[in-house]
């Protein structure tokens, strides 16, 4: 270890080697902790490489029993658990017993600072270590950062760098120093590399990356001859003490190596921190609950006071079910999914990302974006769309619909509602700046409720009896705008639970009093709120894909909607799209999948196999996402399988390793119901 | 009439040493977007760049790209640029006091030195992790408009930076 940690140890912890200490040092530093060592019962030998010492610590080296091997270093240290002893080199190449050893190489001042203000440190021969080029205007050092390693040196500096940075102040005092020692001069003769020709391999210079001699030799031979590349290729100053105790060894070895004095070498970019920093001086006040922030959905207040339990969906925390249908998850979700299939039910969509869209352009620019024709969507129409990322993949999905001539109101993933925004941004001030269109984020301006069912029309019209939600009124996929009770409503005529459903969006603020006055006008017809695992479970009956099923690497046609794509006009992936590997036949794609056993369940994540296939490896897709079907009475998924569809009816093997289960199912549609859309239309 | 709901209902008012937060409601926000042209056309005398608010007619107005600007006050209508309501989006929090720029100090890396930024003035930054406006309305008062999805977590990390100012 370094021998001033022996030092620190023995101070400041009382905590010493046994009885037997070596110390190997090239400067008089080191005896500071071979006298404090043997003053405290410690046989303490010194290694040193100098051939001469000066006379005052020889004689205090003699008065407390220390042993002195001139012009020697260490060439061996011997044991295996724990030091036994050490072989010395030079000289007195004899083997001495020991506890631990100390090694005591000189100081090199901390010029992180300087370095990191862009001034390159120069060698000083005299201490052999680098000091600051210089300093920056209006930055002054004095002490050990220059070399000066005496206190009272120090402390004149101190004296001197002061005025020289108050120049202006008139009244400094005569420098009252204390009654101190003077300073004994620091001698130091280098020693870069102590090993021996046979022992490089084993010769650290790095202790904490364990950089050897025989490293640095094999960048030098490699062509690493700059100490960034050595860096790089050895990590050589990348541990922990970022270099403080290898650098200056390791530049020297390569200077050598290099034929170069060190004056030529050069030096890496030091940077601070110097001292080692905690993490939790790092973490601050970002801890707990505020390592970070939470995101609510203008009905979370209602949520929390009406049973809800949440669940964190990203940053969202989301109501997941409701008390009325359960305690646990894997009940109240059922309960909540017949109530939609049965009746009507409420759900929260705020999270869903919403964006406006407007300008003279703005049917030009959406139809560039998806996939499918937007130019000649109608005013007060929806329509799902498809965009994907210039690579060809699929980069979201949503509804947007035409709010006017040159309005569009946009909705997109909850997951890829910043995404998606950035990508609108980005289109549109790097690619398309001849378009005049603007987009604004409104999925905090706006709040967004799911009213579905079979009884989603009767449940609207009693809290709206004054709008006409009949279906020649407000078709499938129509969207009209309102005021009610001095509030402006949008109906969306949307359905992701596949049933007879509405979105209602309004201002946030108002989004609590509006669900309400829903809950309230609907109460005869038994309307309850359903939560996020429900929303989740219908969707998959119906087929939809959602953030589980689109994970950034399917294309269109793996999920199974090439079609919709315009074939003559442009969209943004359009040639990639058409790559040969995107169009493998043999790429995973969206199937359904049906559990063919009782008593067991299908598992979100879950490796598939075909039926004859040894379990063993990656398979051949995986399941999306997974629920019990209320309507089929067995558990159903999607999932992405090699080939897709082209297996429809085929029976496989569901694996889940972790569980050991090999569940038997059968790829089908992944419309699970109403594949007619009857329901939709109703 | 539906009756509106804050994000911050469930936040007590913080009222320290030389240091007030409280959430300041009531402000209604719309956004004007276009060029140079459209929004003079629109909104008459317009901030001639972005982080100097205007005060004008009773109104704030802010520009926070070259395209865009927000108007604090009652709306405009007007045909001559693209208008997005927003008075829901944002939750406002005003800091009051002398220790008001301790507390923002803490919250972001912005300089909020009285000489560096004063009354009038505004920066789009970040408070824990999400985007912020924050607004100087006076030589030591503050707006911060945060996203109201994210209002509830701002203001307890913000009340939180307050706690060495409470009474």
């Amino acid at each position: 270890m370094l021998s001033s940690a022996l030092r620190t140890y023995l101070n400041r912890f009382s905590v010493a080697p046994k009885k037997r200490a070596v110390i190997v040092t090239n400067n008089d530093s080191a005896y500071l902790t071979a006298f404090d060592l043997a003053e405290n019962d410690v046989a303490v030998t010194v290694a040193e490489h100098r051939s001469t010492l000066s006379g005052d610590l020889l004689a205090r080296a003699a008065q407390l029993g220390i042993a002195i091997f001139p012009s020697c270093g260490i060439a061996d240290v011997l044991g295996d658990k724990q030091m036994r002893a050490v072989r010395l080199s030079g000289r007195h190449a004899v083997t001495i017993e020991c506890d631990v050893l100390g090694m005591s190489g000189g100081w090199s001042p901390a010029v992180h600072l300087t370095s990191h203000g862009g001034i390159k440190p120069k060698y000083d021969e005299e201490i052999a270590a680098f000091v600051p080029g210089g300093f920056a205007k209006s930055h002054f050092g004095a002490g050990a950062i220059n070399g000066t390693f005496g206190l009272l040196a120090a402390i004149r500096e101190g004296d001197a760098a002061a005025r020289a940075a108050l120049p202006d102040f008139k009244n400094f005092k005569e420098l009252d120093i204390p009654a101190i020692r003077e300073d004994r001069k620091y001698s130091i003769q280098p020693i870069w590399n102590a090993a021996e020709k046979s022992n490089e391999k084993y010769a650290f210079v790095d202790f904490q990356n364990d950089v050897t001699v025989k490293d640095i030799k094999g960048a030098h031979q490699e062509g690493y001859l700059s100490v960034e590349h050595l860096k790089r290729y050895t990590t050589l100053g990348m541990g922990t003490d970022q270099g403080k105790t290898s650098n200056i060894n390791a530049l020297a070895m390569m200077a050598d190596l290099r034929g170069l004095p060190m004056s030529n070498a050069g030096t890496t970019t030091f940077r601070p921190p110097y001292s080692p920093l905690t993490i939790g001086a790092i973490a601050g006040r970002t801890i707990a609950s505020h390592f970070r922030p939470k995101r609510l959905s203008p009905l979370h207040d209602w949520q929390v006071n009406n049973g809800a339990t949440f669940i964190e969906a990203g940053l969202w925390m989301r109501a997941w079910y409701y008390d009325w249908a359960g305690n646990t998850p894997e009940t109240a979700y059922i309960k909540e999914m017949e109530l939609v299939r049965q009746n009507v039910g409420i759900s929260d969509v705020s999270t869903l990302g919403k964006i406006d869209v407007q300008g003279p352009d703005a049917a030009e620019f959406l139809n560039r974006v998806y996939v499918n024709g937007f130019a000649k969507l109608p005013i007060g129409r929806a329509r799902y769309g498809v965009m994907l990322n210039d690579d060809g993949v699929v980069l979201d999905d949503g509804t947007t619909s035409r709010i006017s001539d040159t309005q569009f109101y946009m909705t997109t993933t909850t997951a890829q509602a910043g995404e998606v925004m950035s990508w609108l941004e980005f289109l549109l001030q790097m690619h398309w700046t001849d378009l005049d269109v603007h987009v604004t984020s409104l999925t905090d301006e706006w709040g967004g409720m799911a009213v579905s069912g079979p009884n989603a029309r009767r449940a609207l019209q009693l809290a709206f009896p004054d709008f006409d939600l009949a279906n020649e009124a407000l078709p499938y996929m129509g969207v009209k705008d309102f005021d009610f009770e001095g509030v402006s409503i949008r109906i969306l005529r949307l359905s992701f639970s596949g049933e007879l459903a509405y979105e209602v969006h309004c201002s946030a603020d108002y989004t609590i009093a509006l669900w309400e006055h829903i809950l309230k006008a609907a109460e005869p017809l038994g309307i309850k709120a359903y939560g996020l695992e429900a929303l989740a479970s219908l969707r998959i009956e119906k087929g939809h894909v959602a953030g589980a099923d689109i994970d950034h690497r399917n294309t269109l046609d793996d999920l199974g909607l090439g079609k919709m794509a315009g074939k003559d006009k442009a969209y943004v992936g359009k040639e990639l799209r058409f790559r040969e590997d995107c169009q493998a036949p043999e790429r995973w794609s969206l199937v359904g999948i049906e559990c063919m056993e009782e008593g067991v369940k299908l598992r979100g994540g879950a490796i598939l196999f075909a039926a004859t296939d040894e379990i063993k490896g990656h398979g051949r897709g995986y399941i999306t996402s997974v629920t019990w079907s209320t309507e089929l009475n067995k558990y159903i998924a999607l999932a992405l399988y090699n080939g897709g569809l082209k297996h429809e009816g085929v029976d496989i093997i569901c694996a889940y390793p972790l569980k050991n289960e090999n569940v038997k199912a059968r790829i089908v549609s992944p419309h699970f119901i109403d594949k007619q859309g009857e329901r939709l239309h109703a | 009439m539906l009756n509106r709901s804050s994000a911050l209902v469930s936040a007590k008012s913080f009222i320290g040493d030389g240091l007030n937060i409280v959430e300041a409601s009531g402000f209604i926000l719309t956004q004007y977007a276009g060029s140079e042209k459209e929004l003079k056309k629109a909104l008459g005398k317009i901030p001639s760049r972005v982080g100097v608010a205007l005060e004008h007619n009773g109104q704030t107005q802010m520009r926070i790209t070259p395209t865009q600007i927000w108007l604090i006050g009652g709306p405009l209508k007007t045909d001559a640029c693209i208008t997005t309501p927003l008075p829901s989006s944002r939750t406002r929090i005003a800091l009051e006091g002398k220790n008001a720029r301790s507390v923002l100090a803490k919250l972001s890396a912005i300089d909020f030195h009285p000489k560096h930024f004063k009354s009038g003035m505004f920066v789009q930054t970040g408070i824990h992790h999400t985007p912020a406006l924050i607004h100087c309305t006076s030589e030591n008062t503050f707006h911060i408009y945060a996203l109201r999805t994210f209002a509830l977590s701002v203001w307890e990390m913000v009340t939180d930076a307050a706690l060495e100012f409470a009474a």
